[in-house]
């Protein structure tokens, strides 16, 4: 987890409008970002089913379906993906819908590149102390239950290989 | 006299003649020529004198009168009399006659009186007497038979008020039989004393001997009955011997007495109700005469129009109308087709404010089918109007708002593609661009931070379209209304500088830290102050002076901006606030601001309102409350959405 610092982070960019997913691909990924790009909510859904993100920027109107269905999938899948919700749109339910979710920012089109960089960032970073805190967590209640020192090794190496997500 | 003695010889008087010598004779004489004339029959004749051929036994024995004796005492012999006369020269005989005269009859003394004289004012007299007594008794007769008979309820009671008689109808009407009634009082008939009452006013009316009337109630067969009695005292030879009684059943009369009373009283209620109804009813409710004169006025309308009762009863209700011809046609129209409405009418009020009302006018006729007054009801919706145009207003923000936000999705979409493409760019010109010249380099540059910032501008619009209620960092925090103006005109500090607008700063220092959303409140400052900058801007001979005046009052605080500069033309004055109105020349104002400072100060619970003169001055007045509602209000421009 703490070693994995190092880790470029994994992100999950899902909107229908090709040319802001890819020139905004091109440039996130100049930051030394792994992205991942899906053109609808479907895309990103099956996309989740694979490979684990760290944060997922989300359109909130899209054709097929909205990006408060989407978040709800995705975190489904991955429960402690991190969504940045984007919008051309903003109205006020789907803000207060989003922050019901957590959607850990809402943004609104268009946005300022510097500043959702930085929202990825802390949203990745979120994420993990999430996880670790957890992980944390979860291995003291395992030391406190399980006798055996073997158990215990067995466990925990159960529990890396779950929140490590690879 | 016996009636035998009427039905045969009606007329004629029974005569004895008592006398002797001469006096008898020439009695005797007189008599056989006017017997009849006179009607007596004479049927005795007692001499007292009698010799052998004595002319007065020839008299009588030619006229067939009997001689019966010869002594006063004879008299006795003579039977039924009427009439003695005596014709005796001996002053002691009429003496002696006197004493054995037989009931009824009279003397007649010859030596007294003239002797036809007499006999004729007493045939006279008699005659008199006995058709008195027959009238008298066919009128008794017929006083009988009524009594027994007439559809009234009589009774008569002696002196000790027992009852003597009581007719048939009587018996029927208290339920009696007459032999539980003759020689009985009231206590054995009606039970529980129940009339006594009578007894009392019959007592007084054998004491004043008076007519007397009276009304109670007797226990009659189980149930109270209702009367009237009439008493009469019965009075003869000026002696009280007992009273006529008159009995009237009024039961019915007294229940539908009673009911009527009731009816009486539920309609007194009932109008009592009513009055009370109108008099404290909230509606403007005012009566008139048929020419229009107000002859009442409500509480409500005393409220509605601050004017009181003695202000305007007795005058002209059109007066109290702003247009008073048009209240005179309806009033008129009342009068001929007995109701009349007007929607939307307008009042004004002692200040002459003006109020608002539906009014109502139904015409009341009088009792003779003429108009006798107007019920003018009006109903005050000032305030209902108000909130109607209010929610005219948000309605069409709301659609407006509605569209706007479709339209900015649209173009923010294409707009996040160019900035992230400028950005690219940019980046990529960083990184490459070593291998350009200068100039070019410069250039493109130069372009692309346009680029950036044309996208910014265009995003204000679409961000002030969409978010500008709902930017992530508002909140309820608490404010120094003094800082919070010193930051707007520190925002706008280049532009005043620019324009050397010179500021006026009146204070309030009683006002204290209160509760609102200062990154809203600054939205709304800095765009009425850049309003009122502008405006001054329109005006270029005149220096620009800026007054920001705060107060405090009991609804909250108020904040007064007010600029010398071209003014609002009246007209323009309402829709300033609509969404997209502008004043401004196309492509320096989006219209959008005034829409949202009327908007943000609605969901803070506060107003704005405008007052200008056209190419004097605008003010401004922002009116907040201390405390904030507990819930933002919604916001009227996306609750459609």
């Amino acid at each position: 987890m703490t070693e994995d610092r190092s880790r470029p982070i994994r992100l999950l960019l899902v909107d229908d409008e090709e040319d802001l997913v890819t020139f905004l691909t091109h440039r996130l990924r100049k930051r030394d970002i792994e992205v991942t790009m899906a053109l609808s909510g479907g895309e990103a859904v099956a996309a989740a089913a694979d490979l684990a993100f760290d944060v997922a920027i989300v359109d909130l109107k899209m054709p097929d379906m909205d990006g408060i269905t989407v978040m709800e999938k995705l975190r489904d899948l991955q429960p402690f993906l991190q969504v940045i919700m984007l919008t051309g749109h903003g109205t006020h339910d789907s803000a207060w819908e989003a922050g019901r979710l957590q959607a850990f920012r809402y943004l609104l089109k268009p946005y300022d590149f510097e500043e959702l960089h930085g929202l990825i960032v802390t949203a990745a970073e979120g994420k993990r102390r999430r996880m670790q805190r957890e992980f944390d967590e979860k291995l003291n209640a395992l030391m406190s239950s399980t006798t055996s020192a073997r158990d215990i090794i067995e466990e925990s190496e159960k529990l890396r290989r779950e929140y490590e997500q690879e | 006299m016996k009636s035998s003695d009427v039905n045969t010889s009606r007329s004629d008087i029974r005569t004895a003649l008592v006398g002797h010598g001469q006096p008898l004779s020439d009695l005797m004489a007189g008599l056989a020529t006017r017997q009849n004339l006179l009607h007596l029959e004479i049927v005795a004749l007692i001499d007292l004198g009698p010799a052998d051929e004595d002319t007065a036994l020839a008299h009588a024995r030619q006229m067939g009168v009997p001689l019966i004796g010869t002594h006063v005492e004879d008299l006795a012999r003579a039977g039924d009399l009427d009439l003695v006369i005596c014709a005796a020269g001996n002053p002691a005989v009429p003496g002696a006659l006197r004493r054995l005269l037989p009931e009824g009859a009279s003397l007649l003394d010859c030596r007294v009186q003239p002797l036809f004289e007499g006999i004729i004012r007493l045939v006279e007299e008699n005659r008199a007497l006995r058709l008195d007594s027959h009238r008298l008794k066919e009128t008794r007769l017929r006083l009988n038979t009524f009594v027994e008979t007439a559809p009234l309820a009589i009774y008569i009671k002696d002196t000790s008020l027992r009852y003597k008689r009581m007719n048939r109808h009587a018996l029927h009407v208290l339920g009696l039989k007459e032999d539980e009634v003759v020689g009985k009082r009231d206590h054995a008939i009606f039970p529980g004393g129940g009339a006594r009452w009578l007894q009392k006013v019959e007592q007084e009316t054998l004491q004043t001997r008076q007519t007397l009337h009276a009304g109670g109630v007797l226990p009659v067969q189980g149930a109270d009955m209702h009367v009237q009695v009439t008493l009469f005292p019965i009075i003869e030879n000026g002696k009280v011997e007992g009273l006529y009684g008159l009995i009237e059943d009024t039961t019915e009369l007294y229940e539908s007495e009673l009911k009527l009373h009731q009816v009486d009283e539920r309609l007194n209620e009932t109008q009592k109700y009513l009055r009370e109804v109108l008099e404290n009813s909230r509606d403007i409710i005012f009566l008139t005469d048929p020419e229009g004169k107000i002859l009442s006025f409500n509480s409500g309308a005393e409220n509605a129009l601050k004017f009181s009762r003695d202000d305007v009863v007795g005058t002209p209700a059109d007066r109290l109308c702003t247009d008073s011809a048009g209240f005179a046609k309806l009033l008129k129209q009342a009068l001929r087709d007995g109701h009349a409405t007007r929607y939307e009418a307008e009042f004004r009020n002692k200040e002459l404010h003006p109020v608002i009302c539906d009014i109502s006018l139904t015409l009341i006729d009088g009792p003779d089918g003429k108009p006798l007054e107007v019920v003018c009801l009006c109903r005050d919706i000032t305030t209902r109007l108000r909130l109607k145009n209010d929610l005219i207003r948000s309605e069409r923000l709301a659609a407006v708002g509605q569209m706007a936000s479709g339209v900015a999705h649209e173009i923010n979409n294409p707009l996040a593609v160019i900035d992230t493409i400028a950005g690219m760019v940019e980046e990529t010109l960083e990184d490459e661009g070593r291998n350009l010249d200068a100039s070019t380099r410069d250039l493109l540059a130069n372009a692309m931070e346009r680029l950036h910032a044309q996208v910014k501008r265009v995003t204000t619009i679409t961000h002030s379209l969409l978010g500008f209620v709902r930017k992530s960092q508002t909140g309820m925090a608490a404010l120094d209304l003094q800082e919070l103006l010193e930051e707007c005109l520190y925002v706008l500090g280049t532009e005043i500088r620019r324009s050397r607008t010179r500021i006026v700063r009146l204070y309030d220092p009683r006002i204290p830290e209160f509760r609102s959303d200062p990154m809203l409140l600054e939205q709304v400052f800095v765009n009425l102050i850049k309003n009122a900058l502008d405006a001054m801007d329109a005006v270029p001979d005149r220096d620009p002076v800026l007054e920001i005046t705060t107060s405090l009052d009991e609804a909250g605080v108020v904040v007064r901006i007010q600029d010398n500069g071209i003014g609002i033309p009246k007209e323009e004055q309402e829709k300033i606030f609509n969404l997209f109105h502008t004043t401004k020349p196309a492509g320096k104002g989006t219209g959008l601001g005034l829409s949202i400072v009327h908007d943000i100060l609605y969901r803070l619970g506060g107003s704005v309102r405008v007052a200008s003169e056209p190419g004097q001055w605008t003010r401004f007045v922002v009116e907040l409350p201390l405390t904030p509602p507990e819930t933002l209000r919604p916001d009227p421009s996306i609750s459609a959405i």
